[in-house]
């Protein structure tokens, strides 16, 4: 599994440890993410990258900025591995 | 409406902060639980601290983690165990070394780990070089650092009673600043978790060390003991064999000469006669020798020489003495006599045993003694005390104390007098005096001055003295 699929499911999975099955169900509204909660399947339509930051926006538009650092803690150690260009905007340190 | 979506918004976002705190909290706690089960699964230290270790560093999402016990006496500390990432994992091996085997020396001169061991307070850095400084060349922990993505090392002294006795190390992948509260409360819990497992790990294994001493120390004694049981039958062999060859033959020899005396192979003529009471003399001497060496052997030994009866009459005991030693003391021209006493006492004795340890006393008086006589008394206390009084050379003020207790020691004008004693006579007859519950000893005004001595018996109450 590539990082970028790893990523959602990461960060759903962890939004869904604060607020429970509600974060599948948010996820699944992002446009261009379809998941599959029975599999653990990821499969993007689009830019990764920006459907990655939508993720992070609905949660925080939902939850506020505390969820935001959540999604960013969640995934410290799968984007230590990619090249900065590569990072989600959402996810930098700074964002 | 606006104003109402507004409110809802805030109280999500709140609910939302408080669900965090109890995620934190709830991750904490299955963290807990989970080094709980560990512990009751192991009780080695280097195995608990092995499998913690890589509970926490997957459970954290940590790029390492790593317990070092501190060695106060080489200032040091010593890796127990290290869990490191996949990617640290390859990058080390790319390396050549792992971080386990790292020994970390002069702690007190290393500010990063002083503060921990020396001033019990946690530690974080985000540079390698504090920790590896001279143990790492730069260039590999510069690699280590970009392959493992290792952003901030975190240090928590483990303490015990009032000292640190280890380090917990550990490698997140991400700055300290963006761990919140609850975070670093969750990792302090597990610290306190970690030291106590650990602790109760390190008691299991010095009472494990303590029970294998033990154990060690038992079974060296049993051996002892067997190695003594079996010198023990050695000597009882010995001093059987000793029995057989060497009074067996003796006593035979006492008996064909009573047979050459009584006439059985002839008259003998006065010639004869005498040369066979001198043989007789020496052979009984030889024969008490060896039976006071045997019975000395036996005391040495510990063995139970001295079998107690009642009801043994003291009297006739002095008097078959005084009998048996008249001879001697006539050919000596020395007065000896027996004061009888007017009751008649009786002791709890072997009889044959205590006959042997007055006979020695009265003996020894007769034969340190030149001129005068040996005069033998009873007299009755609460002890029956019998009083053995010579005009003879008498004992030095520096033996007095000792002539019971120490064997070959004899005086010098001693020695003059009595080219033969063996110097264990009056040491048997204060051991079977002591077996008797009785006390022994002498008082003497000093050489040339005569001596006493005195043996006190405790009366047998149960078959009391009688009134002659």
């Amino acid at each position: 599994m590539d990082i970028f699929t790893q990523i959602p499911l990461r960060i759903i999975k962890e939004q869904e440890l604060i607020r429970g099955p509600v974060a599948w169900d948010e996820a699944k509204k992002v446009v261009g993410l379809t998941i599959d909660r029975s599999n653990g399947s990821v499969s993007f339509s689009g830019d990764q990258r920006d459907i990655i930051n939508r993720l992070v926006a609905q949660y925080e538009r939902l939850f506020g900025r505390a969820s935001h650092e959540v999604c960013k803690e969640a995934v410290q150690d799968l984007i230590a591995e990619m090249a900065p260009e590569e990072v989600p905007s959402s996810l930098k340190q700074e964002a | 409406m606006f104003g109402l979506f507004g409110e809802t918004k805030k109280i999500t976002e709140k609910l939302y902060e408080q669900n965090l705190e109890l995620a934190v909290k709830n991750k904490t706690l299955s963290l807990l639980e989970n080094l709980y089960q560990t512990s009751v699964l192991t009780l080695m230290p280097e195995d608990m601290a092995s499998k913690i270790t890589e509970i926490i560093r997957k459970d954290l999402n940590l790029e390492f983690a790593g317990v070092l016990m501190f060695e106060k006496k080489t200032d040091s500390l010593a890796s127990i165990a290290f869990s490191t990432s996949e990617r640290l994992t390859k990058t080390l091996t790319a390396a050549g070394f792992f971080l386990k085997d790292i020994k970390i020396a002069n702690v007190s001169k290393n500010e990063f780990f002083k503060q921990a061991i020396y001033n019990k307070t946690e530690n974080n850095t985000n540079n390698l070089q504090e920790i590896w400084e001279e143990l790492i060349p730069k260039e590999y922990l510069a690699k280590i650092k970009e392959g493992s993505h290792i952003k901030t090392i975190l240090l928590y002294p483990l303490i015990k009673g009032e000292e640190a006795n280890g380090v917990l190390l550990l490698g997140l992948n991400r700055d300290y600043t963006t761990l919140n509260a609850f975070e670093k409360a969750s990792i302090k819990s597990c610290i306190n978790a970690i030291t106590l497992l650990l602790d109760k790990a390190y008691l299991y294994k010095d009472l494990q060390a303590s029970y294998e001493i033990t154990k060690k120390a038992y079974a060296l004694e049993k051996k002892a003991n067997e190695e003594l049981a079996n010198l023990d039958k050695v000597k009882d062999q010995f001093l059987m064999t000793t029995q057989h060859n060497l009074r067996t033959p003796l006593t035979s020899m006492m008996g064909y000469s009573d047979l050459l005396l009584t006439g059985s192979f002839g008259k003998q003529n006065k010639k004869t006669t005498e040369v066979i009471k001198k043989f007789q003399t020496l052979s009984g001497g030889m024969i008490k020798m060896v039976n006071d060496f045997l019975d000395m052997a036996q005391f040495q030994l510990g063995k139970e020489v001295i079998s107690l009866k009642p009801g043994v009459e003291l009297e006739p005991i002095l008097d078959e003495i005084i009998t048996e030693l008249q001879f001697k003391a006539d050919s000596k021209s020395l007065s000896l006599k027996l004061e009888k006493p007017e009751k008649i006492f009786k002791i709890k004795a072997d009889r044959e045993k205590i006959k042997a340890a007055l006979f020695n006393i009265v003996d020894n008086g007769i034969k340190y003694t030149q001129k005068g006589g040996v005069l033998v008394e009873v007299k009755n206390h609460d002890t029956v005390k019998i009083v053995v009084a010579d005009t003879g050379i008498g004992i030095p003020k520096d033996k007095v104390d000792k002539i019971f207790s120490q064997m070959f020691e004899r005086g010098e004008a001693a020695q003059k007098m009595a080219a033969i004693g063996s110097g264990v006579g009056l040491y048997l007859s204060g051991q079977i005096i002591k077996s008797h519950n009785g006390k022994v000893w002498a008082e003497s005004g000093g050489e040339g001055k005569g001596s006493t001595f005195y043996v006190e018996l405790p009366i047998d109450r149960e078959t009391p003295a009688t009134i002659k």
